[in-house]
């Protein structure tokens, strides 16, 4: 009976996590960076994939079967776009994207579609070696970006659970604090 | 401006100059006003004119950057044109791998310099739930410029409301089966198609069919499908479209180990019926009855850096098993039609080696085994004699972007008793237009 007990009071205490895995945002991310900014905006209630790491040049890639798998019931997806994950991206969402994170979709994220572009071209040929027409990609390097893309990150991390709107707020607000201090001390 | 508001300040400076008296009269106040006022004036409308001829300029310069910033062309379709070139030297005259019918293209290709398929692609979303692709190839064949309508297929896409993973395309498409063949040709790691493909499939299998995939909802990589086609393309021929005799299947799993390595297995079945005669070997040689196709294929992948543009190893084989049970005849041996229930098989192994970002090396081994030989064919192009073809392959290519690509591969040709074909292939492959999505 004790035995019993201490089983359903195991049960109990599992199912009173407030967020079992099943239930957390499965975010598919194609860069390490992207996925640390939804884990820090989402904390235990989000399941982040990163589909490259650090090393690895982002716009080289390619499609993976692992990458099919995790995109796969991904419900919100962060991406740097402005053509940098056009050889493989665009194939993931084809073969086993849902529909609300397909190109234009609610949840598909573009940080260089949130972010004022640098060195967007306005001639543009193949000469000049492998230039992306809607501008400079590589939005993260700016610290003043990141705030952007959070807050839009922030705004559909509510639109998907409104449930958890408080605490997806309270760590938006730390996360942003953190930042702006971050840049003034820069 | 600038003589303005040198003049104004003078001009009031005179004014006061030629009335040193402090006690000036009321009227001498009022022409001053007076004065002041239209000079004021006058500067106020010389200033609205100078700002409306700067409205005129920034409207000016306006329309010109409008214009050159017109390159947007997101509705129209994605165009691609992929350029093929090759210089190529055989030592043998004949390349005719005896014990095996051979369609046009699995041919070995034109000696000497010579454009190869030239391809045209168009693409895209035809809308909410519709996406939409065809590949137009433009190619010689003994001296005729031929079209051949490689793809042209219609897909379903996320917005079509079927379950998530599940994707039913319709028309003619390079088909799901083993690895290479749903890949177009110069995205090869090689000069030429390997042995299995350019017998048992003739190149490519592109029938016109319906196919549906399927990608599970499971953490590691898993895939389904299957198809239903015409039956008109090598293996099968001339069908009388009134059976769906001919199906695929597939099923394919991968996934990565550690964050360098990744691999995929996969495993296809493709059935079906020459209803009617499928030439080939230049038409002389003629089948009619059924063909099975097994093919298990698998592709590995290592960064040994961990980033792949820069270092790479690719590692990759397939292999195909196929019963024929049915009527050969060979029309230039006078051979009659031979009854024939047989079982071949091919397979390759190749392994490319990225060792500078810009450069790879490869070498590849092919190999058949063709069926025995019933006694009506004795002597025909379908007599192996026991003899099983290989080849031997090796090469060198250097990518200069994304989009262009120059390779030099040696090939030797096992391709009969005592024959030995070596060929020397130095190719470009080229595209231009529409990103080419590299495929997993």
């Amino acid at each position: 009976m004790k035995k019993l007990i201490a089983y359903l009071a195991f049960v109990f205490m599992v199912a009173a996590v407030p967020v079992t895995a099943a239930d957390s945002i499965k975010v598919f991310a194609c860069e390490p960076e992207w996925a640390s900014l939804v884990n820090e905006l989402g904390g235990e209630y989000v399941q982040t994939y990163a589909a490259t790491n650090a090393q690895q040049d982002p716009h080289h890639i390619r499609a993976r079967p692992s990458l099919l798998a995790k995109m796969r019931g991904s419900e919100l997806v962060l991406c740097s776009g402005a053509d940098l994950e056009v050889g493989w991206l665009p194939l993931l969402l084809q073969k086993s994207g849902g529909k609300g994170v397909q190109p234009g979709a609610e949840f598909s994220l573009m940080a260089a579609d949130l972010v004022p572009v640098l060195e967007k071209p306005q001639v543009i040929d193949r000469s000049m070696g492998d230039v992306h027409p809607d501008g400079n990609p590589h939005v993260h390097l700016n610290p003043h970006n990141i705030i952007l893309v959070a807050k839009v990150v922030h705004d559909r991390l509510q639109r998907l659970r409104p449930e958890y709107a408080a605490q997806f707020q309270q760590q938006y607000q730390q996360s942003v604090t953190r930042w702006t201090k971050a840049i003034a001390d820069w | 401006m600038n003589s303005y508001s040198i003049v104004v300040p003078v001009a009031i400076a005179t004014v006061f100059a030629a009335n040193p008296a402090i006690s000036a009269t009321a009227t001498e106040i009022e022409t001053l006003k007076k004065d002041i006022r239209s000079m004021q004036k006058r500067y106020d409308s010389q200033v609205s004119e100078l700002e409306d001829a700067l409205k005129g300029l920034q409207q000016t310069s306006a329309l010109s950057t409008s214009k050159a910033t017109i390159y947007d062309n997101s509705f129209n379709p994605s165009i691609g044109v992929i350029l093929n070139g090759h210089f190529k030297n055989y030592s043998a005259a004949e390349n005719e791998l005896p014990g095996f019918a051979v369609g046009h293209e699995g041919e070995r290709s034109r000696e000497g310099l010579a454009v190869d398929h030239t391809e045209l692609t168009m693409s895209a979303n035809i809308d909410d739930i519709f996406f939409g692709s065809t590949t137009i190839a433009i190619a010689e064949h003994e001296g005729e410029t031929e079209v051949e309508l490689e793809e042209a297929f219609v897909q379903t896409s996320a917005g079509a409301g079927l379950p998530d993973g599940l994707t039913v395309k319709a028309g003619r498409a390079l088909w799901t089966l083993g690895y290479l063949n749903e890949h177009h040709v110069h995205t090869d790691d090689f000069a030429d198609r390997p042995l299995p493909y350019r017998v048992f499939l003739d190149g490519a299998y592109n029938d016109d069919g319906v196919e549906a995939s399927y990608v599970l909802p499971t953490d590691v990589y898993a895939e389904v499908g299957g198809g239903i086609f015409r039956g008109d393309d090598f293996p099968f021929g001339e069908a009388g479209g009134d059976n769906l005799a001919t199906w695929s299947a597939y099923a394919r799993t991968g996934a990565d180990i550690g964050d360098n390595q990744s691999f995929r297995v996969g495993t296809s079945l493709l059935s079906g019926e020459a209803q009617g005669e499928r030439l080939s070997n230049e038409e002389l040689v003629s089948f009619t009855g059924d063909t099975d196709l097994y093919v298990i294929d698998g592709r590995y992948t290592w960064a040994p850096t961990g980033n792949a543009s820069q270092k790479e190893v690719i590692v990759q084989a397939e292999y195909f098993w196929r019963q024929e049970d049915g009527l050969y005849e060979d029309i230039d041996a006078a051979t009659g039609a031979v009854a024939l229930n047989e079982k071949s098989n091919g397979w390759y192994l190749q392994s490319v080696y990225k060792f500078q970002p810009q450069w790879r090396v490869g070498i590849r081994y092919s190999q058949l085994h063709a069926a025995s030989t019933p006694v009506g064919l004795i002597g025909s192009a379908l007599d192996a004699d026991g003899h099983d073809p290989k080849t031997y392959s090796a090469m060198l290519d250097w990518t200069n972007s994304e989009f262009s690509r120059i390779r030099l591969q040696l090939n030797q040709e096992d391709i009969g008793p005592d024959e030995t074909d070596n060929q020397v292939i130095v190719q470009y492959t080229m595209s231009l237009g529409a990103h080419a999505t590299h495929k997993y």
